[in-house]
């Protein structure tokens, strides 16, 4: 029970080294934006970057863990701060952003997946701290600070870098195979069937999210909101999956969020509440993924990163306009990811045998 | 005339292919060796190897 207790101090613990990364992200980002017409490819940039890498990241984080992602990840994102200001070029402090972020949310997954002993919410406080990130980076933009508050505010996570990889080295030192209680994905479904209809699921949750019908979406405030439920989803998507079994809160949620998405076109309320229902798997396909690739946690995460760059992708490229077609797609993708959750993922309760 | 239209076409090349481009090639060489990794982990998990 202690180490349970332990991992969800990890959790919170990454939850704000996570706030601090998107901020900072957020901080350079913005900086492109305004009368630059490129933004968009900066952004698509980005998203690439800081996805797709993390699964290299995380298999090399796997095997050498004793180099210090979080405190390399921080050191790298503040000195993009300081390229952009010395260089032109805007991909080149892309890139080194990019990065940056790519080791921090490696070191944030391997610290809570391997401290956790198979719990869900360590991971899901953690993820949900970007959504956080991610709000407060545009109450800021609103009135841009000086760079060396970001400076310094990069430097006040690395402390928790730091012990969240002791804790993490800890955790390793008392079990070989510290995600070895992962066990939510069927030992009769083939490995590379489940990783592969994670990763589907990923990408086309990442896609419908984009095309959620929210007329009433205007004001920077009602962004907020949806970032803030977002949030509070992930997390509690992790709760939820401990107290009542991972399986039944993945397919409930996203069965649950449906009707709440299609008829929260104008209302706000339900709208949001749809969202957060729709938020709650995150935690639950990571946890999959790790549950089939149990001695590399840092490369499983990597794959939801990427399942989530091959679905946002599209978005920079193609859109559907009309709310019907949208009503359709979202529920006919929702249909499929229920079908491949319950094809994948064993029944909570139930020896996996 | 011919002048601009190079100067326009570089122009083009340089501020929107290129950086989808070397977009698209990173997310190709990052996914494929990933693809390759995720491989060698299935094959060390089935035959108990490494930790």
């Amino acid at each position: 029970m202690n180490r349970k207790i332990a991992g969800v101090g990890v959790g919170f613990l990454y939850f704000y080294v996570h706030f601090v990364t998107e901020i900072l992200c957020f901080f350079v980002l913005s900086r492109y934006v305004g009368t630059n017409t490129d933004f968009w490819a900066y952004y698509l940039f980005f998203d690439m970057l800081a996805f797709v890498p993390q699964g290299v990241i995380g298999y090399v984080s796997d095997r050498f863990p004793k180099i210090p992602f979080g405190a390399v990840g921080f050191a790298l994102m503040a000195a993009a701060i300081f390229i952009q200001t010395a260089v032109p070029n805007p991909y080149v402090s892309l890139a080194v952003l990019c990065i940056g972020n790519a080791c921090t949310h490696i070191d944030g997954a391997e610290a809570t997946l391997r401290t956790s002993r198979g719990s869900l919410t360590p991971s899901a406080i953690f993820v949900s701290g970007g959504a956080f990130g991610i709000l407060t980076g545009h109450l800021i933009s609103m009135d841009p600070l000086p760079w060396w508050v970001f400076v310094l505010l990069a430097a006040s996570a690395v402390p928790f870098t730091i012990l969240g990889e002791m804790c993490r080295r800890d955790s390793d030192r008392k079990s070989p195979v510290p995600c070895a209680p992962f066990d939510l994905a069927k030992k009769t479904a083939a490995p590379v069937g489940a990783i592969i209809a994670m990763v589907f699921i990923i990408a086309t949750r990442g896609y419908m999210a984009y095309g959620i019908p929210m007329s009433w979406k205007n004001t920077v405030w009602e962004t907020i909101a949806i970032l803030a439920v977002m949030g509070v989803g992930k997390a509690l998507g992790g709760v939820f999956a401990d107290l009542f079994g991972a399986r039944k809160v993945a397919v409930i949620s996203a069965a649950a969020a449906l009707p709440f998405l299609l008829f929260g076109n104008k209302l706000v309320a339900v709208s949001l509440f749809g969202v957060m229902l729709f938020s709650m798997t995150m935690s639950i396909t990571l946890a999959a993924l790790v549950s089939v690739l149990k001695k590399r946690p840092g490369l499983a995460f990597g794959l939801t990163t990427i399942g989530l760059f091959i679905g946002t992708a599209p978005v920079f490229f193609f859109k559907f306009t009309s709310f019907a077609a949208n009503c359709i797609m979202i529920s006919v993708l929702t249909a499929v990811c229920i079908l491949l959750t319950l094809a994948v993922m064993r029944k909570d309760g139930d020896p996996n045998e | 005339m011919s002048d601009f239209f190079w100067f326009a076409a570089f122009e083009y090349v340089r501020m929107k292919a290129a950086p989808l481009i070397a977009t698209a090639v990173i997310f190709i060489v990052f996914t494929a060796v990933t693809t390759v990794l995720v491989a060698k982990s299935l094959r060390e998990r089935d035959g108990g190897g490494d930790s």
